[in-house]
């Protein structure tokens, strides 16, 4: 488990000190993959540094299974270190090593003998799905294949958590949604715990069971993914799930936000709806996808004045079991 | 022709010299970089944002390495003449020559070292430390491996200004191009001499040139390859 109490970090900048956290408060349970999402310049690689103390906390603990990391040694650290992997947006890739040789580099460091970091990085190369291309050097590889390098080497000493700091984000969004299938599997299967730092409400929706909310140096509100996402407390949230447009008065009228969390199968709902109720049903967003034929995502309908009609049409939603959300 | 020339050419005397140049400005840069590249490394890592950070250390090499950089050549060999006398037993001829070389060298070398491997990416730093690497790996896994195409050039910079330096040792008894070109050419009005001179420098400065050149592109792995444009 991962435990931030009190955490702190303040930078000394030219005129007097910058609080990048302030007074975090979280813990991450085994097993899980955690979000922490944010904007730009809210602390969120600042928190997630702090982790394997890449940045010293200023005050405060972090503690991993127990052990207040801010108090071990140098070499305690290191080997600490050994059990928690990193990615990065950049890659971070050895540019005069091949693949391999990237994949050896922690093995190397606690000199692993050759037969046996060969295994490992055969393994490792074939969980990754890149074993044609281990003899290739990073700058002949696509940003995806340098990203699968960077999780084959993270998890070469068989760590138990997994720091992913905006991995995701100079990629594609087809590779994008690749990578988060292997980190899933890897978080399913090798049972790796996974903090995503991410500004983007996609990837947290696609693979986080928990997400915590950091705006100006703070934690705002954290919990299950799908309580923040069917009832956002905080306005950044609010923001970060839906863009501030929508929920504006620019549209004016009542509105409706209907939430799918996998518990709908695929079906024309509006249709049947529009259809079932006798009105016409004017979608202001839509923000969905089917996965296995179930639907994810949220959607923004616009409201009839009449309240007849709204009354129907809620008790349609809710025959159907869909969630559904007032004044978004 | 001049006489002169053409008795140096014959005797083979020419050649001679062109080789003491050769191995001079070799041997003395070889020797500058071992001192110097554990210079360079210490000034990266103790830097403020370095590995290590140690301010005043890396004040006071910064310092030495500043002063011995900003000294004219032909200054720094009288100045020096004691530290040659002490460590070759004489403060003339081509030992005394080499000890100079080392000393101008050895500095330039250094700082060409310490901005190699600022070019090292700290993401790549920031990932090797998120592994556990200690600094000592740091250093020999990351920096001077990253750096080394960097790192070549470098040396074939500091070759081609050791080349040049040399030509000024014969002021202390050096033998090389330097000193035919001075002693017979200059001093003895024979203008041919000197442009001979001039022709053998500009054919050592372009193989090393172009082999130093050679083997950086071909250690380095990256697609957008080091530019040969910073030597020239
Ligand atoms: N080494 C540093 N020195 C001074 N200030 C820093 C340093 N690192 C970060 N900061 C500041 O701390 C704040 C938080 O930075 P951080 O990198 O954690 O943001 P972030 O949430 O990751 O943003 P982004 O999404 O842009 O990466 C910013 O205001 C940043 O300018
Ligand atoms: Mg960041």
């Amino acid at each position: 488990m991962i435990e931030f109490r009190h955490l702190r970090k303040e930078y000394p900048v030219a005129n007097g000190t910058l609080v990048a956290l302030d007074d975090i408060n979280l813990s991450i349970e085994n097993g899980v993959i955690y979000g922490i999402i944010g904007l730009s310049g809210a602390g969120k690689s600042t928190l997630v540094r702090c982790i394997n103390l890449l940045e010293r906390p200023t005050e405060g603990e972090v503690i991993i299974d127990g052990e207040d990391l801010v108090k071990a040694s140098g070499k305690r650290l290191r080997e600490i270190r050994r059990n928690i992997g990193m990615i990065f947006q950049g890659f971070n890739l050895l540019e005069q090593r091949t693949v391999e040789a990237n994949v050896r580099f922690p093995l190397e460091l606690i000199k692993t003998p050759k037969e046996q970091a060969n295994r490992r990085i055969d393994e490792l190369l074939r969980l990754v799905g890149l074993q044609d291309k281990a003899k290739a050097y990073p700058s002949q590889l696509s940003g995806g294949q340098k990203q699968r390098v960077a999780i084959a080497r993270a998890l070469a000493t068989g760590p138990k958590y997994l720091l992913c700091d905006e991995a995701t984000s100079a990629l594609d969004p087809n590779t994008t949604n690749s990578i988060l299938e292997l980190l899933k599997d890897i978080n399913r299967e090798l049972g790796v715990t996974i903090v995503m730092i991410t500004h983007e409400m996609k990837v947290v929706e696609s693979i986080c069971s928990y997400v915590a909310v950091i705006d100006k140096s703070k934690i705002v509100e954290h919990g299950k993914v799908t309580e923040l996402f069917s009832c956002p407390k905080s306005e950044i949230a609010k923001e970060l799930i839906l863009p501030g447009l929508i929920r504006s008065e620019s549209t004016p009228g009542n509105k409706l936000r209907l939430i799918f969390d996998g518990s709908v199968t695929d079906k024309p709902l509006i249709s049947t709806l529009s259809r079932e109720c006798g009105v016409e049903v004017n979608i202001l967003f839509a923000d969905t996808k089917t996965i296995d034929g179930k639907i994810f995502g949220h959607m923004v309908i616009a409201m009839p004045s009449d309240d007849r009609a709204v009354a129907e049409i809620k008790t349609f939603l809710d025959k159907n079991g869909v969630t559904y959300k007032e004044g978004i | 022709m001049s006489e002169l020339l053409k008795q140096l050419f014959q005797s083979g005397e020419i050649y001679k010299h062109a080789w003491i140049t050769i191995w001079t400005t070799l041997l003395s840069t070889l020797i500058a970089y071992l001192i110097g590249l554990p210079i360079g490394v210490l000034l990266n890592v103790t830097d403020k944002d370095g590995l290590r950070p140690c301010v005043p250390l890396n004040r006071a090499l910064g310092l030495i390495v500043n002063i011995l950089r900003s000294m004219p050549f032909v200054i720094l060999m009288v100045a020096f003449l004691p530290v040659a006398k002490f460590f070759v037993g004489s403060s003339t001829g081509n030992a005394a020559m080499l000890v100079m070389l080392i000393i101008a060298a050895a500095p330039y070398v250094a700082r060409l070292v310490e901005s190699s491997l600022k070019e090292v990416d700290r993401g790549v730093i920031e990932a090797a430390r998120s592994m556990g690497a200690s600094n000592l790996q740091i250093i020999f896994k990351v920096f001077l491996p990253e750096a080394k195409p960097s790192l070549i050039v470098g040396a074939v910079i500091s070759t081609v200004t050791i080349l040049g330096y040399s030509a000024m040792a014969s002021t202390i008894g050096g033998d090389g191009l330097g000193k035919v070109a001075i002693i017979y050419g200059h001093q003895r009005f024979n203008e041919d001499i000197i442009w001979v001179c001039v022709a053998f420098t500009v054919i050592i400065v372009q193989i090393i040139q172009e082999v130093g050149i050679f083997i950086a592109h071909k250690t380095d792995k990256r697609i957008r390859k080091i530019k040969k444009r910073r030597v020239l």
